[in-house]
């Protein structure tokens, strides 16, 4: 019954220690939600802060649209189900889930007839006249529960409801909670460490760590992209098997070197999603597979799967499947480097010691940034990372040549590193040309393989594909956005970051409150302003501020009006050829606008006081 | 039965889930085996029991005499403060009845009983809210207030008696020798022993405070509904020190009191001090003994009453046991 938002949620304790950061998530009506991840990594903290039992440092939160961040928990039509059921011990069971409805000063009659329905949906009535000391685990969590079911709520809460009870009876209670959720037709929020309960329960899954979110998605696509080495070696059991290497492109085939001593090699066609930066034969990368990506046996496709050898240190039988855990390197059967977990048949014969062949397949696999520990085969890739040269203000890759605008001072190189985002390059016109190899429709987004010379280009778009595959396609890059380090090429700042304080000023009896950057005084916006006391009251006025526009949320105006306007003079003019943009010199701050004149110019800009993010510089945090 | 049967074996079509499979499941999880004791362990724990209650036996033997010696003083025929015989030659009650009846005690008894309960009330009062308070509230200045007054406690009460008789005197010109001084005295301060309380707070699981805060309790219902049912025990014993307190006093009593005309004002302890003067002495020993063993039984009679509440586990149910 109530949609949720979550904006840039962030929990700081006494002595900076973040909690939760930059938490983000719109959470929509009757979705069941799970917060996972190991203990400490700021789940209970998050839901806290929703139940509003602990205070939001900074952030916005929403229910049913409206911000509730300084609302009591009651206010806030939220039901909460504690790990250890907060059961009022000195009361009946009836009494306990009558308490928030006699609070509220309901008729007695009502309650009587609220809490004998839910208890009937619990199966409890016949304990209603116990305490809970007389009371098993099991039973206990379902008074809990009851008392939550009454309030009628908005949003149901549960924090590691289950975590209290046999490992047996918390199967046959998850299920049960899952049908409460479908007939109670609520929001659920569930948090738990369990991912057995997080991918058997969640319509969506947030997976936390270290108070930062990791993913956010559906089940099935946690298990399948995850983005990072932590996502894929939480969700799923037994864990993924992680294996450091190197990648090397020849040709058309990718060879994996694994540190272990088994290589995998596949055409670059099944690779192509990973930026050829990485295929160099140096970068350090880590292999992951299932262990249901790997199969006993030699491998019968040589599209599909790869063959390797492994030596046998485990067998784990257990009944509806094996689990053989074995090593790559067959010489050292119990190092750490190397070993390998295959789900297999249950009805497989091999023995601890046995040389197997095995079969890694070739189109399940994942592969990680060692360093950053991040997902290079993305599901929709955001860099195109390719080789290209630089020469008298021409950039060429793939055969392709651009003319850098004249904003761009480059120095020439033969081979450079061009850092581009997929969402630089556009399709349909322009002075490349590309043949569209085939596309790929991913939630709502068409991603195009585009083939430039030896090269493959990503380009992505919203929506259903426009080309047909085999077309000729005239493509275009954003020159503000592409990277070439080693030509000193950076991508143009769009974002401005100016400092400043947040300040009111008494006018008659009412106050005005001013946003105060690089010297002049802006009236914000009512909507952030209210969003502001919101979050952090009147201590608002005493923290140091980092005021965050987009370079497109600035406009040049002809005239200047108080508090609405920023003066300044332009210094310098940015050509990109299609767009100029300006930076402007503000009170000994730069300024960068779409301005199409020349440097010297006196100019007013105006920010839309709506698009301005207002951050704690001393805790980097977003307030709003 | 059939249907029962049904549910049982589709539960995913059943209307309603089948609880008493589940109850039974659980049931089945969470029964354990129950452990043997051996013989020699057995042997050794009769022998420890032994060695340890006869000890016990021999300390409350010397501890109750000298009490007793004051019971059977109280019923002592023979005049005088020194008895030749540790029992009396001649028994009587004519000690309680000259106490009754011949003296001001029944006022002075009445004084120390209002005077206790008005006090006892104020002081439980104020305990409970500061140690709750100090359990569940954050503020700022909750850490060096906590160590003020626990450093503040330390020192002995009497310390300060001259500076409240001073502030009394401003407080209460016209007044300042009277029960109501003493009401303040006694529960002024109460506060300063807020730590035991505060330990006790402390146990019970904030997650009941969670709760009722989510079931849309303020925290005074929170406190009244929920905290204080399940602190029995901290109530009375909170109760019991600040009645014996005001009940037993004499150091203030005595500074404040003792100079009044009026010597039906005084409490049990400043009138029966009294008798104990030199002057006084053969004449009122064996009535100071009735009168003690009567001040001795209400306080005793409510220990004996309430000291179950002592040993009482509180949050059996709370959470998982």
């Amino acid at each position: 019954m109530a949609s949720l938002s979550l904006k840039h949620i962030y929990k700081v304790y006494d002595g900076g220690v973040k909690a939760v950061n930059d938490f983000c998530m719109e959470i929509e009506d009757k979705e069941f939600i799970v917060f996972v991840g190991p203990s400490g990594c700021g789940k209970s903290t998050t839901l806290r802060m929703i139940a509003g039992l602990e205070d939001i440092t900074a952030g916005e939160l929403r229910i049913d649209n409206e911000i509730v961040n300084d609302f009591e928990p009651k206010d806030r039509n939220i039901a909460m189900v504690f790990q250890n059921y907060a059961l009022y011990p000195h009361m009946t069971v009836y009494e306990n889930m009558a308490f928030s409805l006699k609070t509220a000063r309901m008729p007695n009659d009502v309650i009587h007839a609220k809490v004998t329905e839910a208890a009937e949906i619990l199966g409890i009535t016949e304990y209603l006249g116990r305490k809970p000391k007389a009371l098993s685990g099991g039973q206990r969590q379902r008074v809990a529960l009851g008392r939550a079911i009454v309030r009628n709520p908005k949003v149901f809460l549960l924090d590691e409801p289950l975590s209290n009870l046999d490992a047996k009876l918390r199967a046959a209670m998850r299920a049960e909670i899952s049908r409460l959720h479908e007939r109670l037709g609520t929001t659920f929020i569930y948090v738990t460490h369990d991912q057995v309960e997080a991918m058997t329960m969640g319509t969506r899954i947030v997976v936390m760590k270290d108070g930062f979110v990791q993913q956010i998605d559906t089940p099935i696509n946690l298990y399948k992209y995850p983005d990072n080495i932590f996502v894929a070696g939480f969700i799923g059991t037994p864990q993924m098997n992680f294996f450091d290497g190197t990648m090397v492109k020849q040709g058309d085939k990718v060879t994996f070197r694994l540190d272990c001593g088994t290589d995998i090699t596949m055409d670059y066609i099944q690779a192509d999603k990973i930026p050829l930066k990485y295929m160099d034969g140096d970068k350090k990368i880590v292999f992951g597979i299932r262990p249901d990506g790997v199969r006993l046996g030699k491998a019968e496709d040589d599209s599909l799967w790869a063959g390797a050898k492994a030596i046998v240190s485990v067998v784990e039988v257990l009944g509806g499947e094996t689990l053989v855990y074995a090593n790559l390197n067959v010489n050292t059967p119990d190092e750490a480097e190397g070993q390998i977990i295959i789900k297999a048949d249950p009805d497989c014969v091999v023995h601890r010691g046995d040389v197997v062949d095995i079969s890694i397949s070739k189109k399940k696999f994942h592969v990680f940034d060692k360093e950053t520990e991040k997902s290079i085969r993305r599901r929709l890739p955001e860099e195109n990372i390719v080789k290209c040269s630089v020469k008298g203000s021409r950039l060429s890759f793939g055969g392709q040549s651009f003319a850098l605008p004249t904003a761009i001072a480059a120095k020439d190189s033969d081979s450079a590193e061009l850092v581009m985002p997929v969402s630089a390059v556009s399709l349909g016109k322009g002075e490349g040309k590309a043949t569209l190899q085939w596309t790929e429709d991913i939630e709502g987004k068409t991603l195009y393989f585009l083939k430039v010379g030896e090269l493959t280009l990503f380009a992505a778009e919203e929506g259903d594909a426009r080309f047909k595959v085999g077309d000729e396609l005239a493509f275009d890059v954003d020159m503000c956005a592409i990277k070439v380090d080693s030509c000193g090429i950076a991508p143009m700042a769009l974002v401005n970051t100016v400092d400043g304080v947040f300040s009111k000023e008494k006018n008659g009896k009412q106050y005005r409150f001013f946003m105060e950057m690089a010297g002049s005084r802006l009236l914000p916006d009512p909507d952030v302003c209210r969003k502001l006391f919101a979050c952090k009251g009147t201590k608002i006025f005493k923290t140091d501020i980092q005021y965050v526009f987009d370079a497109a949320a600035v406009s040049v105006v002809d005239k200047a009006v108080e508090y609405a306007t920023l003066s300044g003079t332009v210094s310098e003019v940015l050509d990109y050829g299609y767009i100029k943009y300006a930076k402007v010199s503000v009170g000994g701050e730069l300024i960068t606008v779409a301005y199409d004149g020349k440097a010297g110019d006196s100019v007013n800009l105006r920010i839309d006081p709506a698009r301005i993010t207002v951050k704690d510089r001393k805790l980097d945090i977003i307030i709003v | 039965m059939s249907e029962k049967n049904k549910n049982t074996q589709n539960p995913s079509s059943a209307p309603l889930t089948d609880w008493a499979a589940i109850d039974k499941l659980e049931a089945e999880v969470t029964t354990l085996p129950k452990r043997k004791k051996t013989g020699g362990m057995r042997l050794r724990r009769i022998l420890g029991n032994t060695v340890g209650q006869t000890v016990l036996t021999i300390l409350s033997i010397i501890w109750v005499i000298p009490l007793f010696y004051l019971l059977i003083q109280s019923f002592r025929k023979e005049p005088g403060a020194w008895s030749p015989t540790f029992f009396p030659q001649e028994w009587t009650l004519d000690n309680y009845k000259k106490l009754f009846f011949e003296t001001e005690f029944p006022r002075w008894y009445g004084n120390t009983l209002l005077i206790s309960i008005i006090s006892c009330a104020i002081t439980t009062a104020f305990v409970l809210m500061v140690s709750y308070a100090f359990s569940r509230m954050k503020f700022k200045a909750r850490k060096p207030m906590m160590n003020i007054m626990l450093i503040l406690g330390m020192f002995p009460g009497f310390m300060s008696m001259s500076a409240v008789y001073f502030l009394l005197k401003i407080l209460l010109p016209d007044n300042y020798q009277s029960h109501l001084s003493l009401i303040i005295v006694y529960s002024a301060g109460a506060a300063l022993s807020y730590y035991i309380a505060k330990g006790f707070f402390d146990t019970v699981p904030r997650a009941l405070d969670d709760a009722a805060r989510i079931d849309g309790a303020n925290r005074f219902r929170t406190f009244y509904k929920i905290i204080l049912p399940l602190s029995k025990p901290i109530i009375i014993y909170t109760i019991l020190v600040s009645i014996v307190a005001p009940w037993c006093d004499y150091i203030f009593v005595s500074y404040i009191m003792s100079g009044v005309p009026d010597t039906g004002m005084y409490t049990v302890s400043l009138g029966m001090y009294k008798w104990l003067e030199r002057e006084m002495i053969q004449q009122y020993f064996t009535t100071f003994c009735a009168a003690a063993v009567v001040v001795a039984t209400p306080i005793t009679a409510l220990f004996m009453w309430l000291q179950k509440y002592y040993v009482q586990g509180v949050t059996g149910g709370a959470v998982k046991g």
